[in-house]
């Protein structure tokens, strides 16, 4: 059996992992959308009150908050299509602070306090990891689809994705809101594992550890946040105390250091192909000793 | 003594990846004459003209300039050693005006710039009147006055001119290659890449015919013309 | 009407210093294309290294302020090769990233080891806040003043040295067209440490204007300033000086406004809901993209 505290640093992992294939989505079109936050926090707090006050299940919970995070995410999806680039990116950081200040200023979401008190569920690890395993798929046969060519195509060149006849301004809402869904429901299961949300989770801070998970993990497979989003929450927790008040520094030059010497991540677009070709290769070596 | 030599390329390798776009080339520029680069698209003309700038760097051979090696040095130590270019499409700064453009052409001089500014405007009155109009606002000719006169404004040993003819009204394109001819006369030395080679031919003393990255010919301007290869390849006669 | 023109003087010293730190971001759009976030930061970090001369030492003003001049050129310049690699990419996500990094490095910095991550004040010798002046009813403090003096001297020289001096035409050259820029002989190395020292002093410069508003610092100002400045340079439009200098300072007056006179519930919230409007109207900027 697992300890407690790692099935909570699992499954605070499988969230991460969610939110960040959620901020990956629009990066293949070539766009950092800040977005994502947005929805998780939505998400989020959709999950904590209705379980909490309105009883809902879990399974309930979560196709709520990805409805409700499609909904809310599509609407400034359709301002965002007509930016790209570092405007969408600062732009839809606006979001998160509006977002922040909203929660704060309505009180049956409990305001500054937040909401405590969120029902615990049973076998949220497992129910985490189905739902990574879900996401997962849907997301590679995202990415292994004419939508995901498309999306690819316009991250190249957006002149040249119109020009083959992609409707860039379409593309970038459906990108934009598959995100905010996958931000959704990593909110709601952020929810039901800290069992208390206050808006001040989703701010800056938490917006940064996004990105660094997303530029060191690899922002072009969909692969490199099960190496990058385990190292980085796990790294508080690994590194001995003496250096424990250091992490955020350290999450700071990570992500310096690999901004510098290795651009596309640790998982690069290549590393996928390669992986297989060897394994293709041991397996004929294998085939033929037989 | 006349006959020094300005530009000496030898041995020249240019490649873009694994891709040669220049082979072993060999070439002259003496002291006061203008030496015409002629070929088809992608014989190597501007690829040839980007690395004696050193904004292309070679893979093999010599760049000597006035006697100094200048193959590794940055275009900027080149720019200031006394070679000044006409980019291809005349790159034009065009949201800085026509004084800006023709300031930044001087930012190597040591000295004051000022007379060399008077000579150019002498050159091309047009200019002065519109020295506070935005370059981008100009004509395609007159973009390409300022372009020569910018290059000249740091009172250069050689000029490297990079297709200057095109998108040029024939008028205009005869106009630019008197010009030129009258600043040889004044001295100055000049290498051109011409696709034009019939216009190029009639004005330049020397030509080296470029094909897919090596010369095929080279000599006199006027026996060139008459070549019965390069006037069927180049010259589109009989 | 009295409280109303000394919240506008508040208003236009804090939108001044908006104004020199949106101009010094954009003096390195200008340099190496690239969205230098942690440009706030260097700033905060500036203010951190004066308050540490002064506790250090027996508490002379000149002396911090010299050494806030000098770490914060230092500073800034030592940013430059990492966003070289970068820039010359012309990878701007990626850069506006690393600038990310760098700030989450210095913001943790001052946490750790300035104050014990508390705010740290200024005595109020260097902040000039006691002395007011008084026209009538109206009454406002020195420091407000002089700030706004300084960030108008700072502003014209900027605009100076950019407008009419050869390394100023040199940059906006290398802004415009890179490559025609190289073809001309412009140095880009050179120029680029150039444009990095310069808003490197007026990153020192914006300090000590800091230090004399607001007295403190604290380490999450960096994050606050970094915000705010690449709001609005979105909002001028990236590269555009003059635009720049504008929005910043109407920024400072709608802030101060804003604060006094709007019930502050949803202030925040409609503040950057008209934002991201305005942004996504017009994504070149209000009055457009400069490169």
């Amino acid at each position: 059996m697992l300890s407690s505290s790692m099935t909570l640093y699992l499954i605070f992992c499988c969230a991460f992992i969610i939110l960040v294939w959620g901020a990956l989505v629009p990066f293949r079109a070539g766009l950092l959308y800040n977005g994502t936050v947005y929805c998780m926090a939505v998400g989020g707090y959709f999950a904590a009150f209705a379980a909490k006050d309105l009883g809902w299940p879990f399974w309930l919970c979560i196709l709520g908050a990805a409805v409700v995070g499609a909904i809310l995410g599509f609407l400034p999806a359709l301002g965002f299509s007509r930016t790209s680039g570092i405007v969408t990116a600062v732009a839809s950081m606006a979001l998160i602070f509006i977002i922040q200040s909203v929660i704060r200023n309505l009180d049956f979401l409990g305001g500054t306090r937040g909401i405590r008190g969120i029902p615990k569920i049973e076998h949220l690890l497992l129910y985490s990891v189905i739902l990574v395993v879900v996401l997962g798929a849907f997301l590679y046969r995202l990415n292994h689809s004419k939508l995901g060519r498309a999306l690819e195509a316009i991250g190249t060149d957006p002149d040249m994705a119109t020009t083959l006849g992609i409707n860039v301004k379409v593309m970038t809402v459906f990108s934009l809101t598959i995100s905010s869904i996958f931000g959704a429901v990593s909110g709601a299961v952020y929810a039901f594992n800290m069992r208390t949300i206050y808006p001040e989770t989703f701010g800056f801070s938490l917006l940064l550890s996004v990105m660094t998970m997303l530029f060191v993990g690899g922002r072009y497979t969909q692969w490199g946040v099960f190496i990058s989003v385990p190292l980085l929450w796990g790294l508080p927790q690994w590194v001995p105390a003496s250096i424990n008040s250091f992490t955020q520094i350290i999450y700071g030059v990570i992500l310096v250091v690999i901004l510098m010497a290795r651009p596309e991540g640790i998982i690069t677009r290549e590393l996928p192909g390669r992986i297989q070709h060897l394994f293709a290769r041991s397996k004929e070596k294998g085939a033929g000793t037989v | 003594m006349e006959q020094t030599n300005v530009l000496k390329v030898e041995n020249l390798s240019v490649y873009y990846g694994p891709i040669c776009a220049v082979r072993k080339i060999d070439l002259e520029v003496n002291q006061g004459e203008i030496v015409a680069l002629i070929g088809s698209n992608g014989a190597g003309k501007s690829t040839l003209i980007n690395a004696i700038l050193g904004i292309q760097r070679a893979r093999g051979g010599t760049i000597t300039f006035l006697g100094q090696n200048i193959t590794r040095l940055k275009t900027e130590r080149i720019v200031a050693s006394g070679i000044s270019v006409v980019p291809e499409g005349r790159g034009m700064l065009a949201d800085m005006t026509v004084l800006e453009n023709l300031q930044l052409g001087a930012y190597h001089h040591k000295g004051d710039y000022g007379p060399m500014l008077e000579k150019v405007f002498s050159y091309f009155p047009i200019l002065s009147d519109r020295k506070t109009q935005k370059a981008g606002t100009l004509s395609g000719g007159e973009q390409q006055m300022l372009a020569i006169s910018r290059a000249l404004m740091g009172e250069p040993r050689l000029v490297l001119l990079d297709e200057p003819s095109l998108a040029l009204s024939p008028a205009y394109v005869d106009k630019i290659f008197q010009f030129l001819v009258e600043m040889k006369k004044q001295g100055l030395t000049i290498l051109l890449s011409e696709q034009n080679a019939r216009k190029a031919l009639q004005y330049a003393d020397r030509g080296y015919v470029l094909d897919l990255g090596v010369t095929v010919m080279n000599g006199p301007a006027q026996e060139l013309a008459v070549n019965p290869e390069v006037k069927r390849a180049y010259l589109g006669g009989e | 009407m009295e409280s109303f023109v000394a919240q506008l003087i508040v208003g236009l010293a804090t939108g001044g210093i908006y104004a020199l730190l949106v101009l010094g971001m954009n003096l390195l759009v200008l340099v190496r294309n690239i969205v230098h976030h942690s440009y706030s930061h260097i700033v905060v970090l500036t203010m951190a290294m004066g308050w540490l001369t002064l506790t250090h030492t027996n508490g002379s003003i000149p002396l911090a302020v010299i050494v806030m001049l000098i770490s914060a050129i230092i500073f800034t310049i030592a940013t430059e090769p990492l966003f070289r690699p970068l820039s010359v990419r012309g990878a701007d996500l990626e850069t506006v990233t690393l600038a990310m990094g760098i700030g989450i490095i210095i913001t943790e910095f001052i946490s750790k080891y300035i104050n014990g991550g508390a705010n740290f004040a200024f005595p109020d010798a260097m902040t000039g806040r006691q002395n007011t002046i008084s026209i009538g009813l109206i009454s406002f403090s020195m420091a407000n003043i002089v700030v706004l003096v300084g960030c108008a001297a700072a502003a014209a020289i900027l605009m100076w040295f950019l407008f009419k001096s050869k390394e100023g035409r040199a940059i906006r050259a290398m802004a415009q067209n890179l490559r025609v820029a190289k073809m001309l002989g412009i140095p880009f190395g050179r120029t680029g440490v150039l444009g990095f020292g310069i808003a490197g002093l007026l990153a020192g410069f914006i300090a000590i204007l800091c230090v004399m508003t607001l007295g403190a610092g604290s380490p999450s100002l960096g994050d606050t300033f970094a915000v705010k400045a690449i709001i609005l340079m979105l909002f001028a439009g990236m590269g555009n000086m003059k635009g720049g200098l504008f929005s910043a300072l109407f920024m400072g007056v709608v802030e101060a406004m804003a604060l006094a006179y709007l019930p502050g519930r949803w202030t925040e919230a409609v503040f950057y809901g008209v934002i991201m409007l305005v942004i996504i109207w017009k994504p070149n900027g209000l009055f457009g993209n400069k490169h």
